[in-house]
Order: structure tokens, then C-alpha cells, then sequence
């Protein structure tokens, strides 16, 4: 700044002082009480004005929610069964991440599904593409190790794919289990453990936990917990096997209309393919 | 009302909003006796201080930077200035903008030497001799800081008019101040 600006400056802070000084020294105590009722009866509105006036605009609110959402999708694609061509599916049912041990692995309340669309594979266990957007493979448990898989019908409005249609029913599972599968490996060893309403839920060596919903509801996606996932067969059927970051193993498929689920916290996978490998239709009383 | 996408966008800024309560708070019965004085009217008055808290958020980058004795100063002149302003709008008062002159300019202030030699009690003698207008447009340009088109605005003037007044503040300050070294 010019000297001659610096000047001019030091000039008139000093008149503005003077004015200020004279304009507070000439208050009278009647002036102040004026002042401060009016003061008073204007406060709100000018506390108002403040805050309205001193908002400042920033983007990262909405780039804050653009990151949120891409990895939202990011997760979504990174679901994408793309690796597995011989299963037949043309949508992935996600699975639940059940707590540890928890009585209630699923919300009460159930959410929608995510669909994800296998933009390649080509069904080997149909002969024709099927043109439904959803499919709940029925798996049927039999005795005999190799199931005979019938093909879905072309166009059919109820996409299920039907695998063997015998079952032979052969446990009849832990005292007080309702449902109608159970695994046959250890049947002895198996524990109930306490479960939500509409769900069978039991435990074995405090290592696997076989869980039986009595429908095949949509079950949540917890796609950020999931760390890597793959499609596995299970007596013939597709089971999505998920490991999550802290090293766990679910494994989903769905018989019959019901959703089953085997959730091995410290198990190892190829005992919780075993385990789900041998479930079966429980004998009915 | 702000707009909904930028409703969506606005942040509020505590820091400034703390800074501004706490003026409004400290110099609050300052700011309506100032603008009482002038408006002779609670609600001009009371208006004319949520015009000064907008002028006052506006400048409050330069505000911060201020010791307190200069900030209350600026305050009380804001205030001040924004009254008179509004008295004189309400008042309808015609005010006859001498715009003669407009193609010389003047943007230089008196010489450094000359100001130095009028000394500081010389310079503030000259500045409240020159006519009101003049005195504050000075005040608001160089004291307040406001830009010429922020000057039009408050003044609801074309900034040509605030570049001519300008012009002819310095032109008369100048001639007062050369008229004091000449004795």
C-alpha cells in the first residue's frame, strides 16, 4: 500500500474513533435502556439473520454422497457371479452375514434382494434360457450322491429349476428342531440354539451354525463386510459361498422354497461343504 | 430461501456465525442508539442494523483481522452510514449528483510529502472540512473498504457517480491540504 493510502487511513480510523467514542460517550443511562429494549425485541430476528447469512456453500456434502454410492455399486458389481459358468443362475441371491452365534442372524423385517444379473454364463442345467428374472433353485437331498436334474420348463412362469424330485428322509435332527432339513454329518453332535420366529437354528461344536428359515424370504445384503465370494454346488444345487474380512464362511442355498444357511466362524470350508453336503430331508412323525 | 440444491450444499460456518453473535451481542445497544440517533424510528433503526450486520458478514474476512478499538469504530460507522442512507431514501430526499467532470478523473491522492507535512491532526482538519458526501465516500472507500460498485449499491447511484465523488474528495483534500502548507 502507498504511503500517501497508509496516510489517509491512519486519518480516518482515528476521525471513525473519535465518532465512535463520542456516539458511545453521549449514551445517557436512558439511551442504553432504549437500546437495549429494542435490542431485545429485534435479537431473534437478527440472530436469524446472522445464521442464515454466514452459511457457506461447499461441494463436499455431495461428493461426500457421490463416494457413498459409488462404493455402493462397486460392492454390487464386485457380487456379479461371473466366474462359475456351469451354474445355471441368472440372478444371485445375496446371503445374510450372520453375527457370531447370534439368535437372530436376520432382520425381522425382510429386505429386498439384490438381483444381479449374470451378463454371460450359459445355464448348463437348462436347455433353453429362461427369460424370468428371478430363479430359487429347489435342491432335493437324496441318498444317492449323483441327483438327476430335470430341465426347467421353457418360458414357464415359475422358474424354479427342479432338481431329483425323490427324497428320502433319513434324520430327524437335534430334539426340538421343527424344520425339514438337517445335516446328516454328526447329527448326534448338533446343539438348537435359540432362534428368531420362522427360523431352526442349531450349532455344532460351537463352530458351524445350521440355520433353517421356513421361507425363502429375500434375505439383506451386507456387501462391505464380504470379502470374497463364489458359487458352489451343493448336492447338485448353487450355494453361494461368502468369506467376509474377518475370515468367516456362510454358505446360502435355498431347498424347497426354504433358505438354508451354514455360518462357520472358525470353521473350515471344505467341513462346512461336507456338513452342507450332507443335509437332508428330516423324517416326519 | 435459499434454493434447494444449494439449501443441500449449505454448511453452516460456526466459526463466523460465533464471530458475528458475539458482535452483535458486545456492540448490539451501540449499533440501535447509532442508528436511532439517525432514524429517529425503532423499526428504521432496527432495520438499519439487520442492514449492518449483512454489510458487517460481508466484510467479515477484514473484521477478524481488526484490533477491537478499530472494529467498534467500524461498527458505529457502518451504522452510521447505512442510517443516513435509509433516512434519506424513506425521506425521498432528492439528492443532485454532480456527475460534471466525469472524463478527469482523478484516481491519485494528495503526495505523500504534502500529507506528511500537514501532519495527522492537518490531514483529519482537511478531511472533516471537505462537504459530507466527499467525507464519506472517503471514509467508505478507504476506511471501510468498500469497492466503488459496493459504494453505488449502498448509495443507489451509478459507480460512475461514486468515481466522480471520489475523484473530487481527493481533488479537494489535496487543495486543502496544498492551501495549509501555503499558510
Amino acid at each position: 500500500m502507498r504511503k500517501e493510502e497508509q496516510l489517509l487511513q491512519r486519518a480516518l480510523e482515528s476521525i471513525a474513533w473519535e465518532e465512535a467514542r463520542q456516539t458511545e460517550l453521549g449514551m445517557t443511562f436512558s439511551d442504553m435502556q432504549k437500546a437495549k429494549a429494542m435490542q431485545d425485541a429485534h435479537k431473534k430476528q437478527a440472530l436469524s439473520l446472522i445464521r442464515r447469512h454466514t452459511r457457506t456453500f461447499s461441494p463436499l456434502p455431495l461428493l461426500r454422497t457421490a463416494a457413498i454410492l459409488a462404493v455402493i455399486v462397486g460392492g454390487v458389481l464386485l457380487l456379479r457371479p461371473v466366474s462359475d459358468p456351469r451354474l445355471p443362475l441368472q440372478t444371485a441371491t445375496a446371503i445374510p452375514l450372520q453375527p457370531y452365534f447370534s439368535a437372530s442372524p436376520l432382520p425381522a423385517t425382510p429386505s429386498p434382494i439384490v438381483h444381479t444379473p449374470l451378463p454371460t454364463s450359459t445355464p448348463v442345467y437348462t436347455q433353453e434360457p429362461t427369460t424370468s428374472p428371478t430363479l430359487s433353485p429347489v435342491v432335493a437331498i437324496s441318498a444317492t450322491p449323483s441327483p438327476t436334474i430335470a430341465p426347467l420348463p421353457t418360458n414357464a412362469p415359475a422358474p424354479s429349476p427342479t432338481l431329483s424330485p425323490t427324497l428320502i428322509p433319513l434324520s430327524a435332527g437335534p430334539e426340538g428342531w421343527s424344520g425339514a432339513y438337517f445335516p446328516h454329518h454328526q447329527a448326534e453332535s448338533w446343539q438348537m440354539q435359540e432362534a428368531e420366529m420362522g427360523e431352526n437354528s442349531a450349532v455344532l461344536d460351537d463352530n458351524y451354525v445350521f440355520t433353517e428359515y421356513l421361507s425363502s424370504a429375500p434375505l439383506p445384503t451386507l456387501a462391505a463386510d464380504i470379502a470374497s465370494y463364489r458359487y458352489v454346488s451343493v448336492g447338485g444345487a448353487p450355494a453361494l459361498l461368502t468369506e467376509d474380512k474377518a475370515g468367516r464362511y456362510t454358505l446360502t442355498w435355498d431347498v424347497e422354497g426354504r433358505t438354508l444357511s451354514l455360518f462357520a466362524p472358525d470353521g473350515r470350508e471344505d467341513t462346512l461343504l461336507q456338513i452342507a453336503n450332507s443335509v437332508e430331508k428330516v423324517e416326519l412323525e | 430461501m435459499l434454493p434447494l440444491p444449494l439449501l443441500l450444499l449449505a454448511i453452516d460456518n460456526d466459526s463466523d456465525r460465533t464471530f458475528m453473535e458475539n458482535i452483535y451481542a458486545q456492540y448490539g445497544k451501540l449499533m440501535y442508539h447509532q442508528a436511532r440517533l439517525i432514524c429517529r424510528s425503532d423499526a428504521d433503526a432496527q432495520d438499519t442494523v439487520s442492514d449492518a450486520l449483512l454489510a458487517l458478514i460481508k466484510k467479515i474476512s477484514l473484521l477478524r483481522e481488526m484490533p477491537c478499538n478499530k472494529l467498534k469504530s467500524y461498527i458505529v460507522i457502518t451504522v452510521k452510514h447505512l442510517a443516513i442512507d435509509r433516512y434519506r431514501r424513506l425521506k425521498k430526499e432528492d439528492v443532485s449528483w454532480d456527475e460534471e467532470g466525469i472524463d478527469s478523473v482523478d484516481d491519485t491522492l494528495p503526495d505523500a510529502r504534502l500529507m506528511e507535512n500537514a501532519g495527522m491532526e492537518g490531514i483529519k482538519e482537511a478531511i472533516l472540512s471537505l462537504p459530507e458526501r466527499e467525507k464519506d465516500v472517503l471514509m467508505m472507500r478507504y476506511f471501510r473498504s468498500l469497492s466503488e460498485e459496493e459504494i453505488a449499491t449502498s448509495w443507489q447511484v451509478r459507480p460512475v457517480t461514486v468515481r466522480v465523488t471520489l475523484s473530487r474528495a481527493r481533488q479537494h483534500l489535496k487543495t486543502l491540504l496544498q492551501e495549509r502548507r501555503d499558510g
